[in-house]
């Protein structure tokens, strides 16, 4: 009689899609419960309830934070959101368009390349967020141009040498064929060059977005009288733990809500793609 | 009584030559290569791996610079790539963002309009140019019967349908001559014989020059009507290679003749176990 061999997991076995639904919520279940077992456990053994709110009282904070401020008629939850979104469309936009023209001068010109590469390299070794003093200084402390200016300085160079290899690596085969089909040079940076590196763009601004945030919050809790870094540094010397949890729950979720707006934007715009797996 | 003047050669390559650095100085890939190509011919190129075939074909291609010697075409030096030489390479043939239709309407949109302008002007493009280029390309599509898959992506296409549509891309331009680098290298076996005849079949039917680079013996015997053999003196590996056979064969003539078998055998001697000079 054959003994039947157990089925093992190996490596990259696929998953049915609602098998793969139904284990991501039982992660952010399990992550909810466990956090809800240490707010008890920490009311239990007589902590100080400010620091252990409890997913009811987020509820609650989250009903305060997104209620009419009585003096100013605007809800500052919302007014915040709007600040900091718009200055982070701000920075990436500028940002964007510099490593652009940048990086693709730089990937297709050798003489470019050679000039640019390693100043932007250099450049991009600084730790933007040291670079918030020189921007203190230059753009002055009130206003958004600091602020857009250092998530500016933060993303160009490492997104711009990205570009300019993603550039130099399109198949020469492509470009040569190009040409032998009568395209200028003009024509081969717009119809053969930019094609096939717009994928991999996209990737890139994408993953752009996350330390863009960074400036972002980094230079609005410095000196800002609005965003939401402002609003936790409000909730920080008020000692509001639970409005805290809150603005980074929102995120959270702002960031997941914008990851997936560069997922639809790279099936919609390069459906042939190969870079796109099964996420 | 008046001279007639000869109409410039499609191919003139005198005394070229090149070389790559490599550590430690250079290595000679060929010197002093005289060719010449008249008129509407098919020539095989055949030569060991590492002989320098497809080096001669960049050079035609104009995608590298030769080290020495001069390289025409129609009395014009070879400069760049253009539109005059097509090619078709063996990997990476067509562009992987467009469509096997808006693939082979490339050239048609290089030629005849002017970058951005069909994004600038759509309405009257498509009107004007748009539906003739679309046109011509699907006739040149039912030529290689590929016509039901001109709204697919190359990725969708196997192999063999990707090289005709390479072919078709490449003709539709009417070069003066069509190079091909080891072209149906990644193919199986019966793909390969048939896109062998529907080449020669292209050649016949458009004025075109073809110029055919492959490391198979057989292969070059049956499209071409003029052979090219590449291959290094194994006394003097130094040297680079030379032309050591050129001359006019059989086109489409059967493998297992005997014309061929013997002309097989004489190849095998000179070009890829040559005996080495006294």
């Amino acid at each position: 009689m054959t003994r039947e061999r157990r089925f093992r997991s190996i490596i990259g076995s696929p998953l049915a899609p609602t098998t793969r639904l139904v284990l991501g919520v039982i992660g952010v279940v399990v992550v909810l419960g466990a956090y809800e077992y240490y707010v008890h456990h920490h009311e239990q053994s007589g902590g100080n309830p400010r620091f252990s709110p409890g997913l009811g009282q987020l509820w609650t904070a989250f009903q305060e934070l997104t209620d009419v401020n009585v003096r100013t008629q605007t809800v500052p939850f919302w007014a915040d959101t709007t600040a900091s979104l718009s200055i982070l469309a701000k920075g990436l936009g500028l940002g964007i368009l510099i490593s652009s023209v940048l990086g693709i001068l730089m990937g297709v010109l050798s003489t470019m390349h050679a000039m640019c590469a390693p100043v932007v390299t250099a450049i991009a070794k600084i730790p933007p967020t040291a670079m918030i003093a020189l921007f203190m200084v230059v753009f002055g402390v009130t206003g958004d141009a600091f602020k857009v200016a250092l998530i500016v300085f933060g993303i160009s160079p490492t997104l711009a040498i990205g570009i300019g290899l993603v550039a130099r690596a399109v198949p020469k085969n492509t470009i040569v064929k190009a040409y032998s089909l009568g395209a200028s040079t003009p024509d081969v940076i717009v119809k053969v060059i930019i094609p096939q590196i717009i994928p991999q763009v996209i990737e890139m601004i994408r993953l752009a977005v996350g330390p863009a945030w960074i400036y972002l919050i980094a230079a609005e809790y410095i000196n800002s009288s609005e965003g939401i870094g402002h609003g936790i540094v409000l909730s920080q010397r008020m000692v509001r733990l639970d409005h805290i949890l809150v603005y980074l729950i929102w995120l959270a979720i702002l960031g997941t809500a914008i990851d997936a707006g560069f997922h639809l934007l790279s099936r919609l715009v390069a459906p042939w793609s190969s870079t796109r797996k099964d996420d | 009584m008046t001279e007639v003047a000869a109409a410039p050669a499609v191919l003139e390559a005198r005394q070229l030559g090149q070389r790559y650095r490599v550590r430690g100085g250079h290595q000679v890939i060929f010197e002093d290569l005289d060719l010449t190509i008249a008129g509407h011919q098919f020539l095989s190129l055949v030569g060991a791996s590492g002989c320098g075939k497809s080096t001669l074909l960049r050079l035609v291609l104009g995608s590298e610079q030769p080290w020495k010697g001069t390289l025409r075409s129609n009395g014009e030096p070879i400069t760049h790539p253009d539109r005059t030489r097509g090619i078709v390479f063996q990997k990476y043939s067509l562009f992987p963002y467009r469509t096997v239709l808006e693939n082979v309407m490339f050239g048609l949109e290089l030629a005849q309009t002017y970058l951005l302008q069909k994004w600038l002007t759509w309405p009257w493009y498509r009107t004007r140019y748009h539906r003739r280029f679309e046109d011509e390309a699907m006739a040149h599509l039912r030529q290689v019967k590929l016509h039901e898959h001109a709204d697919k992506y190359p990725h969708q296409l196997s192999g063999g349908m990707q090289q005709r549509v390479a072919i078709a891309q490449a003709l539709i331009m009417k070069p003066r001559i069509l190079l091909m680098d080891e072209p149906f290298g990644a193919l199986d076996a019966d793909t390969r014989e048939a896109l062998q005849r529907s080449i020669v079949r292209a050649f016949h039917d458009q004025q075109t020059t073809v110029f055919f680079v492959t490391h198979d013996l057989e292969e070059a015997l049956h499209v071409g009507n003029r052979l090219l053999v590449l291959a290094k003196d194994p006394a003097r590996p130094a040297a680079g290679s030379r032309i050591v056979i050129d001359q006019a064969i059989t086109q489409s003539a059967p493998i297992d003749g005997k014309e061929t078998q013997e002309l097989l055998a004489h190849i095998r001697r000179a070009g890829f176990a040559p005996e080495p000079e006294a």
